[in-house]
């Protein structure tokens, strides 16, 4: 029953997507790649995924924690296409770094869960036609979900960096499906996730 | 639509590794364009004058800011001036308002195969800060030294990576604190910084973004004059730099 | 083209991923057993005996690690019969010192412990003996010292390393009768990006303190989600005061049962401590006789006021000089101690103006250093009959010129161990 239902919402999604694809079909596929000097675009880049949290420390033993690496993790990214190889936008979005159950030394149990929305400043630039490869640095708003003795929610910001590479098909002149692998990292807390994601790309601006 | 296009995808993915791990990067053999615009790259400049314009953020460490891991951004100008004869005198300001950082430095260098070159140089930093608000009235004065190298290399026609390693010598600190003037202990050699620098077209005609990272171990980051550290241990400055060259 | 940059870019991620490595320094106290020491028919020393080792020496021997002169002070920690006095020497040079403890076989004094340089990250063991002729027997039988009278000689070593650089010090005089100064020290003995044996703010800081030269500490109190008064520096909960593991934000948001659960501090896995737990090590276990409450939080101040009548009066009771002062850092907490009934005999420091602190009554006025030696307002100040105390003074440059110029009654440090030899080492 709970499979049928998600297929069902895949198959919703990727409907919707390739119609709003199909809408800016053109007999041009989309690249990254710089166009004509003195074009300029806005391009739109919806993620969705999973993350595996990649440091060793987090969930200290003491907790007896079974630990949760990986969760999804959202983004959306807005990029200024210039006529040349180098774009810069904003990236945001929704992620876990990391949850974990634990239990302590009387044996009552526990649960801890770290998220964050990003707000990032990325640089991108397309190695092929196809192939991109972004960076950025800025915010990571954190939050503790904790149920433990009760429950709390504490928040702060910490500093980060994103580095990611994604593979876009096009589906048309305004539009791709691609697939991201990305590293995401919060200096602050020191901790990062590597992450895949699937990819709708949308030019929806351009001059 | 085209069909889904899975194995010319994972062949072009397992390409692109070989390539890249096997360094194959001889494309094109074209020269350098008279009209290229550079700050960093160890490269006598053709043009009389370059200036650029951006930001450096330093991530500071725990250790010595204590609860404040930020990241803090500077105003960052840069100018590079030809001299003739390989030479050339590359200045920078970056700025912050209450604490602002000049340096100038000539640089030496030479063309060694058709992309790559490499330079020598020695940068002289002057710094000053000041912080005036209440129960904090303390400013300071700063002199450092960097001798460092470059090597250059050249991508395509465009793309220009540098690396540079440079030595950090502290000359002198001098601050002061409400009536009092204040001896700080410093090393004349206090640790190095090793940066890795991308020039490239950005936008319209002849616009050129800068992007680099700068790795800076030292026992003396003038950002943290204020703290009055009595610290004497290199500790990891990770800077980030965009310049737009205009 | 594309190729290359590809390769640059992972040249770029690689460089990254260096950033993000962060490079920790570590320092733990040396893991060094002298046989000697723990032998058969020896005995640990007493409190008389390790008084009279109190003064100056010169480093006959170590001068190019330790400086030409040291400060010789004893202190204790409390443990009944159990009881551990403690010898430390305090250097001028690198804010380096050594803290020993000491035994007896017969008439030769056996010195046993450790150094530390506090600009850098250098420690190892120390073993020193003193023979029945170099002041042994003199210092048992209680005879007076005078210059060359005590010699503690020895050797050093790096590390967990056996100590085999050696290592003299001998007695020149006694310490300076000078006028008194409170020697307060930072977060209950130090902050934890010293690399000290415990994390700040902890239970098991407190007793280093005055093996540091400390006579007070100065300590951060906050409020828990369910108000119970705990020690805690930072605004939120971070890496650089506890072993990480998933909580993030102000600790105002976690009750205390959650943070005791969960929390353990970075240097030694300690548990946050209640401000309760802390005033009960102090006045059971050191030898202190000064507490600075440095008041963090931004709610009514009764529960501290009530911890901090109870701890005076108990050690009232048990005949030990013990001053604990509210520390009053801004307006916000100015307010919230002007509504305390009677507030005007509740021992206050206030950080603020010196009309302030006649406002309030407070005891201590405690500007902050950069604004400089104030000699006028100290001088106003004491004539009020209040004392005046700096913060946080940590270049040594800095102690000794606000001990030579300034006429300030206590130092707030990070490094007690540089201004306790500042002090006493003034003739």
């Amino acid at each position: 029953m709970r499979t049928i239902s998600v297929r069902n919402h895949v198959t919703l999604i990727l409907s919707l997507l390739l119609s709003l694809a199909g809408a800016a079909q053109d007999t041009t596929e989309f690249t990254s790649k710089p166009g004509r000097a003195g074009r300029y675009s806005l391009v739109a880049y919806f993620n969705a995924g999973g993350s595996y949290y990649s440091a060793n420390r987090g969930a200290p033993a003491y907790l007896q924690p079974s630990l949760r690496r990986v969760n999804p993790l959202a983004t959306v990214r807005v990029l200024w296409h210039p006529d040349r190889q180098l774009k810069a936008g904003l990236e945001s979005g929704f992620m876990t770094f990391y949850s974990y159950g634990l239990k302590d030394s009387l044996g009552k149990k526990g649960r801890v869960s770290l998220d964050a929305v990003p707000v990032l400043l990325v640089w991108s630039m397309s190695v092929t036609d196809h192939l991109n490869i972004f960076a950025g640095s800025g915010a990571y708003f954190l939050t503790t979900h904790l149920d433990y003795e009760g429950k709390s929610k504490a928040s702060r910001l910490a500093m980060g960096w994103m580095a990611a590479a994604s593979y876009i098909w096009p589906l048309g002149k305004n539009a791709g499906l691609g697939t991201e692998f990305k590293w995401m990292y919060a200096s602050g807390t020191s901790s990062g996730v590597l992450a895949l994601q699937v990819q709708y790309v949308w030019k929806f601006a351009h001059w | 639509m085209k069909p889904f296009p899975k194995h010319r995808a994972s062949t072009r993915w397992l390409l692109l590794l070989l390539a890249a791990l096997s360094g194959a990067q001889a494309l094109a053999q074209d020269t350098l364009p008279h009209d290229l615009k550079y700050i960093t790259f160890p490269l006598a400049p053709q043009r009389p004058w370059t200036v650029g314009v951006g930001i450096t953020a330093t991530t500071m460490p725990y250790e010595v800011t204590e609860e404040f891991h930020y990241q803090v951004p500077a105003v960052e100008v840069q100018a590079l001036r030809r001299l003739g004869a390989g030479f050339s005198l590359q200045g920078r300001a970056s700025l912050q308002v209450f604490q602002n950082y000049f340096s100038i430095g000539p640089r030496w260098s030479a063309r060694i195969t058709d992309r790559i070159s490499a330079g020598v140089g020695n940068d002289v930093a002057f710094w000053f800060g000041s912080v005036n608000v209440e129960g904090f009235r303390t400013r300071a004065t700063g002199w450092q030294n960097f001798p460092n190298v470059s090597v250059g290399y050249r991508f395509g026609r465009q793309v220009l990576l540098t690396l540079r390693a440079e030595s950090i010598m502290t000359l002198d600190i001098s601050p002061r604190a409400g009536d009092i003037k204040i001896r700080d202990d410093y090393r004349l050699f206090s640790g190095s910084a090793y940066t890795l620098l991308l020039e490239q077209p950005f936008y319209g005609r002849n616009k050129r973004l800068a992007l680099g990272l700068r790795g800076i171990y030292t026992s003396s980051f003038w950002q943290t004059w204020s703290i009055f550290s009595a610290l004497d241990r290199n500790y990891f400055y990770p800077q980030f730099i965009a310049c737009l060259i205009l | 083209m594309p190729y290359s940059l590809t390769r640059t870019t992972f040249l770029a991620l690689g460089l990254l991923l260096l950033g993000a490595c962060r490079r920790d320094f570590d320092v733990r106290l040396p893991d060094n057993r002298w046989e000697a020491f723990e032998a058969p028919g020896t005995a640990p020393l007493g409190a008389s005996v390790a008084a009279r080792m109190e003064g100056v020496y010169t480093v006959a021997a170590g001068s190019d690690r330790f400086g030409a002169d040291a400060v010789g002070k004893w202190s204790h920690t409390a443990a009944g019969a159990d009881t551990v006095f403690h010898f430390s020497l305090f250097f001028g040079k690198d804010i380096s010192y050594l803290v020993l403890e000491g035994r007896r076989r017969d008439s030769t004094l056996l010195l046993h412990g450790y150094w530390r340089s506090m600009t850098g990250i250098e420690t190892g063991a120390v073993r020193l003996t003193v023979t029945p002729e170099a002041g042994g027997r003199a210092l048992l039988l209680g005879t007076a010292i005078g210059a060359g009278g005590l010699v503690l000689e020895g050797a050093y070593g790096d590390g967990n390393g056996t100590p085999d650089r050696p290592l003299r010090f001998s007695f020149d005089r006694p310490l300076a009768a000078s006028r008194p100064l409170e020697i307060v020290a930072h977060r209950g003995g130090g902050t934890s990006a010293d690399l000290l044996p415990a994390s700040e703010n902890s239970l098991e800081i407190l007793p280093y303190a005055a093996r540091f030269g400390a006579t007070g500490v100065e300590i951060d109190v906050r409020l828990t989600r369910d108000g119970v008064p705990v020690l805690y520096h930072d605004a939120t909960l971070n890496e650089r005061l506890i072993v990480k593991n998933g909580l993030v934000g102000p600790i105002e948001n976690y009750t205390f049962a959650q943070l005791d659960g969960l929390v353990r501090l970075v240097r030694g896995n300690e548990r946050i401590p209640t401000l309760r737990a802390a005033l009960e090590t102090i006045l059971t276990r050191t030898p202190l006789r000064f507490v600075w409450l440095d008041t963090k939080f931004d709610a009514p101040i009764d529960g501290l006021r009530a911890l901090q009548a109870e701890f005076q009066q108990r050690a009232a009771v048990l005949g030990r000089p013990l001053e604990i002062v509210i520390g009053i850092p801004d307006e916000q907490v100015l307010e919230r101690f002007r509504a305390l009934p009677g507030h005007r005999d509740v021992p206050s420091l206030v950080e603020l103006e010196t009309a302030d602190a006649e406002s309030v009554n407070a005891r201590i006025w405690a500007p902050r250093w950069t604004l400089g030696l104030q000699n006028d307002k100290v001088a106003a100040m004491q004539a009020q009959g209040r004392r005046a105390f700096v913060w946080t003074l940590d270049l040594p440059e800095n102690v000794a010129l606000f001990l030579r110029e300034g006429r300030f009654d206590g130092i707030l440090s990070n490094y007690p161990t540089a201004v306790a030899y500042a002090h006493y080492i003034r003739p």
